[in-house]
């Protein structure tokens, strides 16, 4: 009895050993958003024997990857043999774009490895890979939208609520200091240029000065601009390639540190996205 | 109580005759999209302009990281009118000057509506139709935008909801602007 029974588990650990594949994804923790590679080494899985190429078949929390049919996979999801050993095939892939789903709502991906002719359980296990959530990341400071041309509209935001800075949070009166760097028709980038109000200038600005930022509630203040409207001087030929924006109190900042930190926050350096037709 | 039945039957069949001397109506498909060239043309005025961050939105970040109401920010937005006329022409007049706007326009400019199979896949399949403007100069096509009608429109609402996009080189939107029109 008992011999038998060490022959029955000898056997299923032999054929569990054959039917070994081994799965890689990398990198370990990634969001919809980044590149992952999947791999796996099909050494030993009689499956594959004289299959060739293989083909990922996925699916997710958001439905399934443009996969094909199960006796016809797309080409779109061919494996890539390695060069230096045929057993390894890679994928990659960033679950985003290669589903065509909104990354926010990625919670997992699954796929297993098959022939482009699934039938016959020509494939592998089912396999499942955690994503990263996509982490909104507020800041005292930020800009709408994240991605701008020259020609469209730009909303500095500042926002108290999220602010430790004691000095800015006690100030109501709130302005930027901004320039932009601009490409010339030869490609030649500029300095920092096209200064609205130079840095000592702002203070004496006045009430309605176009730096200054508009109070939308009591701890949120707004600054919006068309970048090409807003700064006026560009010659024929010349974008603008970068816009520096830094938040401060209309009156000019005191440095020294001896009132506490300076009311003004650092500068954020935004670029602009090329114009298409 | 047999007279009873009698003028029962009666009634309803004459009722049912009424009924069906009735000129027949079509009624559209519930819940259908309406983008017929008929139901686009007439008057149109603007009554907000929403900014979106289609980056935001793809992440599904909070409201505020993702839309941005124009409306209020740029006076005389709500004065905005459009005309869309039969004859492929139109006219967006912009009284104030609303830097809102940046929907394409000039004394050049035309309109058709465009089934997006046709054309290389640049428009989310769930939109049947869009508007599509273009210039001409001496009677020939020179420019072309595409301008997106948004899933709202519905003749039954009298709404007409336009977007513009900046897209990568890839043919993916990275900010929009809803135009959201009703009948004037």
């Amino acid at each position: 009895m008992f011999k038998k029974l060490f022959v029955w588990v000898i056997a299923m650990v032999a054929t569990l050993a054959v039917q070994a594949q081994s799965f890689t994804v990398t990198p370990a923790n990634a969001t919809a958003e980044d590149q992952i590679t999947i791999t796996i080494d099909v050494t030993g899985f009689a499956t594959f024997n004289g299959v060739t190429p293989l083909y990922l078949w996925a699916w997710s929390n958001l439905g399934d990857a443009p996969n094909g049919t199960w006796n016809s996979s797309n080409e779109s999801a061919k494996m890539t043999q390695d060069p230096n050993n045929p057993n390894i095939w890679s994928f990659k892939m960033i679950p985003a774009q290669y589903y065509g789903k909104p990354a926010g709502g990625f919670t997992f991906i699954g796929f297993l490895v098959k022939g482009k002719d699934g039938t016959g359980d020509i494939k592998t296990g089912d396999q499942t890979k955690q994503l990263d959530p996509i982490a909104f990341n507020d800041a005292a400071v930020r800009r709408f939208p994240s991605k701008f041309t020259e020609d469209d509209i730009l909303t500095v935001f500042y926002d108290k609520t999220l602010d430790n800075n004691t000095t800015m949070k006690n100030t109501n009166d709130i302005s930027v200091f901004t320039q932009v760097q601009v490409t010339d028709a030869n490609g030649v980038v500029s300095n920092w240029t096209y200064t609205p109000y130079e840095w000592p200038d702002i203070a004496a600005a006045g009430p309605d000065s176009k730096v200054k930022m508009v109070q939308v509630s009591d701890s949120l203040y707004r600054w919006t601009i068309i970048p090409k409207k807003f700064f006026a001087g560009l010659q024929p030929g010349e974008t603008i390639s970068k816009i520096k924006v830094h938040v401060r109190s209309t009156a000019t900042p005191d440095f020294s540190g001896a009132n506490g930190p300076a009311a003004s926050k650092g500068d954020e350096i935004y670029s602009t996205e090329p114009k298409r037709p | 109580m047999l007279q009873s039945i009698i003028k029962g039957m009666v009634f309803v069949a004459v009722l049912a005759m009424a009924i069906s001397c009735r000129p027949k109506t079509d009624f559209p498909e519930a819940g259908g999209d309406y983008n017929t060239p008929d139901a686009v043309k007439g008057n149109w005025k603007l009554q907000s302009v929403i900014q979106i961050d289609e980056g935001a939105v793809s992440k599904n970040f909070p409201d505020k990281a993702k839309f941005l109401d124009l409306t209020p920010m740029f006076a005389g937005t709500t004065n905005v009118r459009l005309a869309i006329n039969g004859d492929s022409s139109f006219v967006l007049s912009n009284p104030d000057s609303s830097a809102a706007v940046m929907l394409p326009s000039g004394a050049n400019m035309r309109w058709r509506l465009v089934d997006p199979t046709n054309l290389a896949g640049q428009l989310p399949i769930n939109q049947a139709r869009y508007l599509q403007i273009y210039r001409r100069d001496n009677g020939v096509e020179v420019e072309s935008y595409k301008v997106n009608f948004g899933v709202s429109y519905r003749v039954a609402a009298n709404k007409l909801a336009l977007r513009v996009s900046r897209r990568t080189s890839d043919g993916t939107p990275y900010t929009s602007y809803d135009y959201n029109f009703v009948r004037n």
